[in-house]
């Protein structure tokens, strides 16, 4: 037993908590995400489109009565192919008491990671991507996990997705 | 007390009941105060004052409860004016009405605060100064015996119990006596056949322990003695035989008035003691007990339930629209796998569930009326007009979200009638008119809409200042305008033609929000007025906003949805019809009238361009204005759902919302007023 005043800087000598994310592919890269945003894994359907939106933003689909933003995640990435298929699938997520779609190359699997497994992201002095929604990367078996806090990307002011964000 | 009585389960759920509850307690309180008619002898009050001193005393009591104690205080000291005034001790004043309507309001304040909606504690040292001076207020029959609170002893039994008392109930009843007085010698068999018997000190009469006790249990089970007293008193309202006027205590209200009225040689204050009317106000006393057995009809459901049904049944309209389609497709196949007369059944009972649950979310428009007479009489009595107000058609129902988003715009012209359209009463008598003016307020149902008329007999609009102000404006206007035409500058922006601003309205911000806010809901808003004979502004708003009647194009293939309401006309464009103006974008001609050219394709730019483009145009129109909008096809009409696109995404210009097509695909709804803007900006010369 640990005494309770003890120095405890280190995280390693808190009790080791699991955390379990989704992971899932974009180009080259695994990603993972929080698996408590995640609502539902779906297929994609052709939304409808809305003009004079961002790119990455493919339009709105009908779920169970719900209009539903779909934004794609390799558009936005800038992957340099984007199709879409019967095999293109559709994570919907449940952020800040909102629905949206994010669509990404391939589902993975869950995966449970320990917290001491996530190291901090190291700081790029011309980082092309903002790693402000990039909390920390892990090393599960020989590759590389980029962890994604996909309610700070997509709640950031860039995604145009949440109104008085953009402007 | 270590356990939670049984009754308050869940103390958040109970808190937002109380909440609930107040409100209506507090807006049945002050429907009955505004409803007194304070200076004059008027009898058969007890009724109305026992109904507000329930409603004020089941607030204290919760409130109590609940921990709200600044509201369980000011209550209290209501409690204590009211009880002054059921037992005739003085008659009513203006003041006492006052007093009341102000606690009534800082009551709902301090609720407010309590649920969090506001920070600021309200400050109600004033209110209760006002019901202090109307408690001091010199009585009638003030015999130096009255002048101050005496406590009283009871002992009190209610039993035998035909059922047992509801715990929490039980435990409120006795901490609000508490609160009263002091309780002892508590002893509860509360099961049927027991009974529950205390003794109880406190300032007020039997009457009042009474009408505490009869918010538990039946009056005819209650026996109240005074302590130590040999003889019982039933406390069932029977007349007490006897003479002596001193002894009040144990008297029924209704029959002491009475006899005091006799007794008293013309009163100014008492009403008249005809043998009728002592019947009448034994069945005032009693009435509320009916009221209460008739509340049991309705169940309190939270609003998220409802909507969910709805949405549920928008799905289920839509699923059944998808089936019928693909059992059209497959009658020329082989095998039919639907039978008609099943999916003919289902599209009438998706049909009737849908009108409904529609049903569920209709409300009495008497819901927003019901705020008018209080706004009248501080009006009037702030601009000294004596104004009568008159509602009709207040059952006329309408869908819970139009209801709250119509009720500023009718304030708005409510305020106006009072303020600008009725005269004072000089005035209205040198014009040969009664000096009493009236406001009407009514509602009726015409089609798929809702008209609501605000009325008034005052002076009417004014042509010719309308005129002066239009010219100082620089609006131009047709000298041979009609009246309607002259009336319509009323709706500009900017637009205000009192002499002298108020500080209730005449900043010229209203007629113009008024009309944007009703076009908001899809309504429209006219007004007509004849010199001398008064004003009516008449409002139209469709039934419920969870479905319109729509029209849908389509322009690239992309599938657009456009409330039929708007639309005025839609037409084939010929060649020779259209015309390019420098620098000003593209005019239509349609008969007589050249129109402003909105390309639909280059405002919402289609994925892939139509290989026939703009061969239709959708005449619309919106704040006045008519735009034509180039089109690819008109696909047809339909009632759409109209669904948020802001809830999960963002408000984008253009578009008011997003609708679920037939095969399950989402449609986006044009927001019409919005397009129309975008000509008006274009214009350069508008004002």
């Amino acid at each position: 037993m640990q005494p309770a005043f003890a120095r405890t800087a280190e995280p390693a000598q808190a009790p080791v908590r699991q955390r379990e994310f989704l992971t899932f592919r974009l180009g080259a890269e695994n990603y993972a995400i929080d698996i408590l945003k995640v609502q539902e894994i779906r297929g994609w359907e052709q939304p409808t489109a809305i003009a004079n939106s961002p790119a990455f933003i493919k339009g709105v689909i009908n779920l169970r009565g719900v209009i539903v933003p779909i934004l794609d995640l390799r558009v936005k990435f800038q992957l340099p192919q984007a199709s879409y298929d019967e095999f293109t699938v559709v994570i919907i997520l449940n952020i800040a008491s909102r629905v949206a779609g994010v669509v990404v190359d391939s589902v993975s699997d869950v995966l449970s990671l320990p917290e001491d497994a996530i190291r901090p992201t190291p700081e790029f002095s011309s980082a092309t991507f903002d790693t402000r929604y990039i909390p920390g990367l892990a090393t599960v078996g020989d590759e590389l996990m980029i962890l994604l806090d996909i309610e700070k990307l997509l709640t950031g002011a860039d995604m145009a997705l949440v109104d008085g964000a953009s402007h | 007390m270590t356990q939670t009585p049984t009754g308050f389960g869940d103390p958040n759920a109970y808190r937002a009941i109380f909440f609930d509850e107040t409100q209506e307690h507090l807006a049945n309180v002050e429907a009955i105060l505004l409803r007194l008619r304070p200076d004059e002898a008027s009898p058969g009050l007890q009724g109305d004052f026992n109904a507000i001193f329930r409603a004020v005393h089941s607030i204290k009591g919760s409130a109590a409860m609940l921990g709200c104690d600044d509201m369980a205080g000011l209550a209290h000291l209501q409690e204590n004016l009211l009880d002054l005034l059921r037992k005739d001790e003085r008659p009513l004043e203006a003041g006492d009405v006052e007093a009341l309507l102000r606690a009534g309001d800082a009551l709902q304040a301090q609720a407010l605060r309590h649920r969090g909606m506001t920070d600021r504690a309200p400050d109600t040292s004033a209110v209760e100064a006002l019901l202090r001076d109307q408690l001091a207020r010199p009585r009638i029959g003030a015999q130096g015996a009255q002048s101050g609170p005496v406590r009283r002893a009871f002992s009190v039994t209610l039993g035998p119990l035909v059922a047992a008392i509801d715990a929490g109930d039980l435990e409120m009843m006795l901490a609000g006596l508490g609160e009263m007085g002091s309780v002892a010698d508590t002893r509860i068999d509360n099961q049927p056949g027991g009974s529950v018997a205390f003794s109880v000190e406190l300032e007020g009469t039997a009457a009042d322990l009474e009408s505490v006790l009869a918010l538990v249990v039946p009056t005819d089970i209650t026996t109240i003695e005074p302590a130590g007293a040999s003889a019982p008193v039933k406390a069932a309202p029977q007349p007490v035989p006897s003479d002596d006027l001193g002894d009040e205590l144990f008297v029924d209200p209704a029959v002491f008035k009475q006899r005091r009225a006799a007794s008293e040689p013309a009163p100014a204050i008492a009403p008249a003691p005809g043998p009728a009317s002592a019947p009448a106000l034994l069945a005032d006393l009693h009435e509320p007990v009916s009221v209460a057995a008739a509340e049991t009809g309705y169940i309190r459901v939270s609003i998220e339930k409802i909507d969910l049904l709805v949405n549920l049944v928008g799905e289920l309209v839509i699923t059944e629209a998808m089936l019928a389609r693909s059992a059209a497709s497959q009658e020329d196949g082989t095998a039919p796998t639907f039978s008609d007369a099943g999916l003919a059944d289902l599209s009438r009972h998706t049909r009737n569930l849908q009108e409904a649950v529609l049903a569920i979310r209709m409300l009495p428009i008497s819901n927003v009326f019901s705020r008018f007479p209080r706004l009248v009489h501080e009006l009037s009595a702030r601009l000294g007009k004596r104004v009568e107000l008159k509602f009709g058609g207040e059952s006329t129902e309408l869908d819970r979200g139009l209801i709250e988003k119509i009720s500023d715009p009718l304030t708005h012209l409510v305020r106006n009638a009072v303020d600008h359209g009725l005269e004072t009463a000089e005035t209205r008598i040198a014009c040969g008119k009664p000096p009493v003016g009236t406001v009407r307020l009514h509602a009726t149902q015409r089609g798929g809409s809702v008209v609501i008329e605000v009325s008034d007999d005052g002076r009417g609009l004014d042509r010719e200042r309308i005129l002066a102000k239009a010219a100082r404006m620089g609006i131009p206007v047709a000298a041979d305008a009609t009246d309607a035409q002259v009336w319509q500058l009323v709706f500009l922006p900017g637009f205000s033609t009192a002499e002298q601003v108020t500080d209730l309205s005449g900043r010229g911000v209203g007629m113009d929000v008024v009309r944007r806010n009703i076009q908001a809901l899809g309504g429209s808003v006219d007004i007509s007025s004849a010199a001398g004979w008064g004003t009516t502004v008449t409002v139209s708003v469709p039934l419920t906003l969870a479905i319109v009647e729509a029209m849908t194009v389509s322009v690239g293939g992309a599938t657009y949805v456009l409330p039929l309401a708007s639309v005025a006309e839609s037409l084939r464009i010929e060649a020779q019809q259209i015309h390019r103006l420098p620098h000003e974008g593209d005019t239509l001609r349609v008969r007589d009238d050249w129109l402003p050219v909105l390309h639909l394709a280059r405002l919402f730019p289609p994925a892939q361009a139509a290989a026939e483009a703009g061969g239709i145009a959708v005449i619309v129109e919106a704040e006045g204005r008519r735009v034509a909008l180039v089109v690819d096809e008109l696909v047809g009409q339909q009632q759409v759902v109209v669904k948020s696109l802001e809830a999960n995404y963002r408000r984008v210009p253009g578009l008011s919302g997003a609708t679920v097509m037939g095969d399950g695909s989402v449609a986006l709804i044009l927001d019409v007023s919005h397009l129309v803007r975008l000509c008006a900006a274009r214009e350069p010369a508008s004002p």
